[in-house]
């Protein structure tokens, strides 16, 4: 394909597009509404404007069960609506895949400045244990790149897979070459026919509700939790620059942040996870080269708390809050942060 | 115990409640709806308001334009937060010191917020719920809503070869709000701001919940000229297509009738560039011929001839 210059929503519609997608369903919200103002121009995608976010995640929850590649694409607002459907998609096993463009919050907070305060959101919104995969890239051609990810990680553990973005990077514009060359994965479920199925939220046994029985619950949840760890090692990408100077500390960025953080690339190693979410293996034995350890993100500390509580050991944490990113007061706090 | 005082502040800061200085757009219907609403209620109320394009442009940091009590809440929840403010006035004793109205666009009136819309007025809450109609998300980039007519073209109903523009009929929301036995359910326009002025008058005297629609046409996402606001909304009463009435009780007991010989409805359409596409084709006109019986059935329907 040739170069195109895209915004990062319209790459990711169109990647939708070349992974199958054929239902969409979403309810208008900055910074993510320019990904359903593509989809409705698409003459193969089914789209349905629902009357909010809850209507819309159940809406491609029932499409999926019936039998197609289904998408979401929403902000924070609107992923919180989503929540308690999210915990049910993960019990039933539905494909599907969110998309959460972040904006500043709580609650309508800065319309819209980019944030990235729902990453433990993603993880911990619903109520009771669940595993999701999350991917959180970075540039146009990475939004390209993994929302074709998120379709094929959906497709292999039958669960929401979660593509974070930011109004920053989602609103970029840069030069991509669509690339043909991913690999598709087929559609994991037959549709739903005139046959007896059974799709339930209660705890179940092939599929059939199953409320009472201690043992079962705790098998399912395991062999849940155990299927969702063995697909997203599938998926493990992340980003590791070793710096080219001596250097005791690891500075760990993610996401529309990180494009800033490169700029610090000879004074530290980088490290940026891509799939945020189950948190990447390897990120133990790189943080184990490092005495410091220091997580740039824009909200309070939700990722160092996890790399924390993943690594056990302490970690430093520079918030960038309030939807500004700027180099100048970038590198005045991680200077105050490196003399304390 | 310490009280608080519930009503505004007694000094006059400015000549109407919604103070000017606000960020709306030249010709903003909205603007001038919420003006005529504020003004007719009086300082003694309090205010909820849904997230949408009144709540963005009234309340630019580091200002507000509300001179009253105002509770912006999420984009799906005035309806439940006025419910809460009105039970608590109650459970205080002092209902009697202010007057509780919600307020939200079409989509946060018609789509999202139904179902607080809904439980409010089941429950009998003494609330005036005010929808100020400009038939789509305007705030989020002009997408289609409940309340969009039809074949009108929005960004997530666009026009083209395998498309007219918005497929569904408006939502009849007076009729739904009705269909809750509430005692007071109107329509009005900003083409007739003392109508508006008389309705919110009058709903505030009666108890338990109000719905009052309000049609304030929105240039930036109908692509009419700003200076023709209150024209677009006048031909969309005389044409039909916006019925204006009172229905009390469940009854239509007022009704703005249309002039003889009507309107056709082109003469609405062909000021407003989210019409513009019935025009451009042979076929359009089969389209238009469609919009003039939704105007004949809705004239027939509240006996506006």
């Amino acid at each position: 394909m040739p170069k195109q210059l895209l915004q990062g929503n319209q790459a990711i519609a169109m990647a939708a597009e070349s992974a199958g997608l054929k239902f969409f369903a979403g309810y208008p919200i900055t910074p993510a509404s320019e990904i359903i103002h593509e989809m409705v121009n698409k003459r193969h995608i089914r789209v349905l404007q629902m009357e909010d976010e809850i209507a819309s995640i159940n809406a491609i929850i029932g499409a999926s069960l019936a039998g197609l590649k289904t998408m979401t694409a929403t902000s924070g607002p609107g992923f919180s609506l989503m929540q308690e459907s999210i915990g049910m998609a993960h019990m039933m096993e539905v494909p599907i895949v969110i998309v959460n463009v972040q904006r500043v919050g709580p609650s309508t907070g800065m319309p819209t400045l980019p944030a990235q305060g729902d990453v433990i959101q993603c993880i911990h919104g619903s109520h009771g244990d669940y595993f999701p995969i999350v991917f959180y890239p970075n540039s146009v051609a990475e939004l390209y790149q993994y929302t074709i990810m998120a379709f094929n990680a959906a497709e292999e553990s039958l669960s929401p897979v979660i593509l974070l973005s930011d109004g920053y990077i989602s609103h970029l514009y840069e030069t991509i070459t669509p690339s043909g060359d991913f690999e598709i994965k087929v559609r994991s479920r037959s549709p739903l026919g005139s046959g007896n199925r059974h799709f339930t939220g209660l705890s179940h046994e092939d599929s059939l509700p199953k409320t009472s029985d201690v043992d079962n619950y705790r098998r399912l949840i395991t062999r849940l939790q155990e299927k969702q760890q063995s697909v997203a090692q599938r998926y493990n990408y992340y980003e590791y620059l070793e710096c080219s100077k001596d250097t005791d500390t690891l500075l760990i960025s993610y996401g529309g942040l990180s494009r800033a953080a490169y700029y610090f690339k000879n004074d530290f190693s980088l490290y940026r996870p891509i799939r945020m979410f189950p948190v990447v293996e390897e990120i133990r034995s790189i943080a184990s080269r490092y005495k410091r350890i220091l997580v740039m993100e824009m909200n309070t500390g939700q990722y160092a708390h996890e790399i924390e509580r993943i690594l056990h050991r302490n970690i430093e944490n520079i918030p960038i809050l309030g939807g500004r990113i700027d180099l100048t007061e970038m590198k005045q706090k991680i200077k105050q942060k490196m003399n304390e | 115990m310490t009280t608080t005082t519930v009503t505004g502040p007694k000094e006059q800061a400015c000549d109407t409640l919604l103070a000017a200085g606000h960020t709306a757009c030249t010709g903003c219907g909205e603007a001038l709806a919420a003006k005529l609403v504020l003004g007719a209620a009086g300082r003694d109320i309090i205010v909820t308001d849904a997230t949408g394009c009144l709540e963005v442009f009234t309340t630019r940091f580091p200002q507000s334009s509300w001179e009253v009590p105002f509770i912006h809440s999420l984009f799906e929840n005035s309806a439940a937060v006025a419910s809460g403010v009105e039970a608590a006035l109650k459970a205080l004793g002092r209902q009697n010191e202010a007057k509780v109205i919600a307020q939200g666009g079409d989509g946060g009136t018609a789509d999202i917020g139904l179902q607080a819309l809904s439980g409010m007025l089941e429950r009998g809450h003494n609330v005036l719920y005010v929808c100020y109609d400009n038939e789509a998300y305007m705030n989020t980039g002009v997408q289609r809503s409940g309340l969009t007519p039809f074949d009108c073209m929005t960004t997530t109903s666009p026009y083209g070869e395998y498309s007219w523009g918005n497929k569904h009929n408006k939502k009849d929301m007076p009729g739904i709000a009705a269909a809750h036995g509430i005692p007071y359910v109107a329509t009005a326009s900003v083409a007739f701001p003392k109508d508006i002025e008389n309705k919110v008058k009058k709903a505030l005297t009666i108890p338990g919940p109000k719905y009052l629609q309000i049609h304030s046409p929105c240039p930036l996402g109908w692509r009419s000229n700003p200076h023709l606001t209150i024209k677009v909304a006048k031909l969309a009463i005389e044409t039909g297509l916006y019925p204006v009435f009172e229905m009390e009780n469940g009854k239509i007991t007022k009704v703005r009738k249309v002039k003889t010989p009507k309107t056709p409805v082109e003469e609405y359409l062909k000021i407003q560039g989210r019409f513009a596409h019935l025009f451009k084709s042979p076929k359009g006109q089969e389209e238009i011929q469609k919009i003039q019986e939704i105007a004949d059935r809705n004239i027939e329907k509240y006996g506006l001839a």
